[in-house]
């Protein structure tokens, strides 16, 4: 599979990215930037209440308001009148461990109650975003607000008030184990019992969702402009409810500002098609911020962990009981639960594991997923588990992880469990002992062990944290690439995935231009836009690098066949005797004789060789089907001095060792794992989602809910390692999730570390006021 | 509010966006960044909240870098303006630019023209800003992909740059 590895000219160089000259000078192309000729504005009116029965809507005072065109209400618009579709649908479970998901529909406008504060109740069309907006406040609501079930230990109190009367609050369940765990307690010196959990926050890109959806009626056919990360899942449920071939529904995805997870479809996805086609106008919906803080959240999640050991610092036994709390709505099945079952154990052996966990229904936001989507959940499991272990042992924690790690000799290395794919987890190398020990290296932990001593005596507070990570990436089941060479010799690739930060035009114009060996300036990607390609699969999980990544290789392979095989018949020679070199194809045995690509895609046209070549035309399709998804890694360190007077936490060295394989381009890898490491900081010291007992929002805005500013983040010592995948190609590994996974549980350590006095950090996030109790508890 | 507040008052203004001295009629309640995305659809400049707080939108207005959600369209009346598409070109990027691109200071680019004109403004004020300083100016300017240190490294990179006389379409050197 890798014959053609070689020594690599473009693939992984830090070049320039192509989309920055374009976003650079104002003339990228956003959702809101689209404006068409006589085009509506959507707006909604949502429920302000967490839980209540909506007993009347009167429409009367916002249809009289100057430029309204229309007010929906449930039953008014027949294409609406669906649940939203489910990511995954019931009884298409490929889940393993998955034993029980019930869905309940999710309608486009709440039916009879609303279920979360923020949930669409109507919706307006105007001739203005205002007359929208004004239309919107004038539509007259009854409600009967009903009791709110808050929390996940509150839904599943027997009594509680159900989230959506058809269907118990508890929705999924799912199991599995490994080893013998009973033998593993009998076996244990001791054991520990503790709650860990993550709070609720949000992907929070500093663009909002949007759609333009347009209805040609002399076509009959629908473009629309969206946001979705997964627009071909936009193409086919707007054909579905539109009852028309998905061809005809064309979703164009330009510049996306940050996604991260939670731009996924939602209401105003069906509303603004549906109303584009019933009133033959454009529709635009355009979601502000305070809707965003209102529209999808992500994580929430505890987990009561039962821990055996022994006094030597080695792992016997881990007993997992997770409980996620997915809001009102969940389209996503237990794929994050799944994915914190699935990393929990890290790079750890553990000779028994059981797990077990539970999806729970809440009148809050719906769930989405976001980076990390339940690994950094897992992560903060494991390594708090052997801080915890480091603790009780007197043993230092950077020595009890070297007792449980996976040796480099083992891999590759598997741990018994089944990959949500329904294939059996396989580490597929790296060398994580190494990697700890240069983080700690490049942290400089032993001095840091020294000045914490010395810092005490002063009664000043440091500490250290370590988390490692692993990121199963790359999940398929495909991704595809088409590329074209036109008869001047420039270079097209056509992608199904679009883009929301990921540089797709500068990372795969590099895989292109190395393995069709053409200069990296005459290749130009283009996404995100689903009339190029037939289907893809979606921007998220960091799937897109390993499964595009190799398509486009696949292709050039491809490609650069198909010119072999073009110019022997041209040059009338065998296909052995072609060479390939500088965009021309010539005699080996007389370099003189040959051809330019530019030469050959003209004699593509109408050349009768390419019969049997695929048709006219230089170009060439693949796609890459991955077996199952490869395994990147990470460890950070943090060295930490909390301020006792005010609980507030300060950085004082940050190192990162990462593996992601081999590099599309070092500096976007490096830019994913930056950036990527800050959302892991805003997740560790500030941002959560706060909703009081009656299922109020109070976290709605930036200024409640702190996301990292320019003078909250360190510099970061980074070293990335490159171990290639045997598990495809190209030897990439997935980059996005390097960076989010491990700051929860490296500052928890930390912090617990700089406070000593045998606290116990179980939750997050630390923010000051919380560090400051957990410091006046400990005394 | 009442529905008659759709029918705002409508007044004329003149302003020079980018170099360019223009009439435009607006209602009252028109804030500045609507005013330039949908009259002259300068579309450079970003909406990102509803609160004043995350800088995707900010211009260059008198001289100094200011919120264009946070200012109405008739408060620029007599004004220059300046934005993102008024600051480099294609062809000839301001060393600001070239910085951020240089350094990898932009991932899904809905952030930077704001962090551009913010910075554009900190080097015109301060021109050989520390890293502390830069990182203090831009905390109005929210950025969810980078992270900030590529950012931090490419307004200090172009004050640099501007310090020893770059311009806009001449290579930085770096
Ligand atoms: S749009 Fe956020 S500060 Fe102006
Ligand atoms: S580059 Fe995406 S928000 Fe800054």
């Amino acid at each position: 599979m890798r014959s053609e590895m070689k020594a690599l000219k473009v693939l992984g160089q830090p070049l320039r990215r192509k989309e920055d000259l374009r976003l650079l000078t104002g003339a990228g192309r956003f959702v809101d930037d689209v404006k068409l000729e006589s085009m509506l504005y959507l707006a909604t009116v949502r429920s302000p209440y967490a839980h209540a029965r909506i007993l009347a809507i009167d429409k009367s005072e916002a249809l009289a308001v100057a430029g309204v065109v229309d007010v929906i209400v449930p039953g008014d618009c027949p294409e609406l009148d669906r649940p939203l579709p489910e990511v995954l649908e019931p009884g298409t479970l490929s889940n393993p461990y998955c034993d029980l998901h019930l869905t309940n529909p999710h309608h486009v406008l709440a039916r009879g109650k609303a279920t979360f504060q923020g949930e669409p109740v109507a919706m307006v069309v105007a001739e203005s975003k205002l007359a929208a907006a004004l239309g919107a406040e004038a539509v007259h609501v009854e409600y009967e607000e009903l009791p709110a079930v808050h929390s996940a230990e509150d839904a599943m109190r027997p009594g509680a008030p159900r989230v959506h009367d058809a269907n118990p609050n508890i929705i999924g369940h799912l199991k599995t184990a490994i080893g013998d765990l009973d033998a593993a307690f009998r076996k244990a010196d001791f054991v520990i019992e503790e709650r860990l959990a993550i709070q609720r926050l949000a992907s929070m890109p500093i663009e909002g969702r949007g759609i333009v959806a347009s209805w040609d009626a002399r076509r009959e056919e629908m473009t629309v402009w969206s946001t979705d990360q997964v627009p071909y899942r936009l193409r086919d449920a707007l054909a579905r409810m539109l009852d028309i071939h998905y061809d005809r529904v064309r979703i164009i995805s330009g510049d996306v500002g940050g996604a991260f997870g939670g731009k996924g479809l939602i209401a105003e996805d069906l509303a603004a098609a549906a109303l584009s086609r019933r009133l033959h106008r454009p529709v635009k919906w355009i979601e502000s911020r305070s809707e965003n803080f209102v529209s999808a959240h992500a994580r929430d999640q505890y987990h009561d962990v039962r821990v055996a050991a022994r006094n030597d610092g080695t792992l016997l036994g881990i007993d997992l009981k997770i409980v996620k709390d997915v809001g009102a709505y969940n389209h996503y099945e237990m794929v994050q639960t799944t994915n914190t079952v699935n990393h929990v154990l890290s790079h750890y052996k553990v000779p028994a594991f059981r797990a077990e966990g539970w999806c729970v229904v809440t009148n809050k936001v719906q769930m989405r997923p976001t980076r990390g989507a339940g690994r950094p959940e897992a992560s903060f499991v494991m390594d708090r588990v052997l801080d915890f272990v480091a603790a009780r042992t007197g043993i230092d924690p950077l020595e009890v992880r070297l007792r449980n790690i996976i040796p480099a000799e083992e891999m590759p290395y598997s741990n018994g469990l089944t990959y949500r794919d329904n294939v059996a987890i396989s580490y597929d190398g790296g060398d994580y002992p190494r990697m700890l020990r240069l983080a700690a290296e490049r942290l400089g932990y032993a001095d840091w062990r020294k000045r914490q001593a010395d810092a005490r005596k002063d009664g000043r507070l440091i500490g250290i944290g370590i988390s490692s990570s692993l990121e199963a990436g790359g999940v398929g089941p495909c991704e595809g690439a088409r590329i074209t060479i036109d008869d001047k010799g420039r270079v097209s690739v056509y992608l199904g995935v679009n883009s929301h930060g990921q540089s797709h035009e500068t990372t795969f114009a590099q895989v292109c231009a190395e393995y069709l060996e053409v200069p990296y300036e005459s290749v130009r990607v283009v996404a995100g836009d689903t009339a190029l390609m037939r289907y893809g699969y979606g921007t998220g999980a960091s799937r897109v690098g390993v499964n595009a990544g190799n398509a486009v290789m696949l292709a050039a392979l491809a490609l650069k066949q198909k010119i072999r095989a073009l110019a022997a018949h041209v040059l009338g020679v065998g296909e052995d005797d072609v060479r390939l070199e500088a965009q021309r194809a010539f005699v080996a045995s007389d370099p003189d004789r040959g051809r330019t690509f530019a030469q050959l895609a003209q004699a593509a046209r109408a050349n009768k060789r390419m019969i049997d070549l695929g048709g006219p035309g230089l170009t060439a399709t693949e796609f890459f089907y991955p077996e199952t998804v490869t395994w990147s890694s990470a460890v950070h360190m943090v060295a930490v001095e909390v301020d006792p007077g005010t609980g507030i936490v300060g950085v004082l060295k940050y190192a990162i060792v990462h593996d992601c394989g081999v590099p599309m381009n070092s500096a976007v890898v490096d830019g994913q794992l930056q950036g990527g490491t800050v959302q892991g900081i805003g997740a560790a010291l500030g941002e959560e989602m706060v909703y009081d007992v009656s299922g109020q929002l109070l976290t709605g805005s930036f200024m409640d809910y702190p996301m990292p500013r320019a003078a909250d983040v360190p510099p970061f010592e980074i070293e990335h390692l490159v171990t290639p995948t045997p598990k495809n190609p190209l030897g990439v590994r997935a980059a996005g999730e390097g960076g989010p996974v491990s700051p929860p549980a490296a500052f928890a350590g930390a912090v617990e570390d700089a406070i000593g006095k045998r606290c116990r950090i179980t939750r997050m996030p630390l923010t000051p006021q919380r560090v400051f109790e957990i410091i006046r508890d400990a005394k | 509010m009442t529905t008659k507040a759709v029918e705002g008052e409508r007044h004329t203004i003149q302003v020079t966006v980018n170099g360019k001295r223009q009439a435009a009629e607006v209602d009252s309640h028109t804030l500045l960044v609507e005013f330039l995305r949908e009259s002259f659809r300068l579309t450079g400049t970003h909406v990102g909240c509803d609160t004043s707080q995350c800088g995707a939108c900010v211009v260059e207005f008198e001289g100094n870098s200011v919120k264009s959600c946070t200012m109405l369209a008739v408060q620029a009346d007599g004004g220059r303006i300046t934005t993102i598409e008024g600051v480099g070109s294609r062809e000839a990027l301001h060393p600001m630019q070239e910085a951020f691109t240089e350094c990898h200071a932009l991932q899904c680019g809905y952030c930077t023209p704001g962090m551009v004109m913010s910075a554009c403004d900190l080097v015109r004020k301060n021109p050989s800003p520390s890293e502390a300083e830069i990182r203090d100016w831009l905390d109005g300017n929210l950025c969810r992909c980078t992270g900030y240190n590529n950012i931090v490294r490419a307004v200090s990179e172009a004050a640099q740059a501007l310090a020893s006389g770059a311009q806009a379409g001449v290579k930085s050197g770096a």
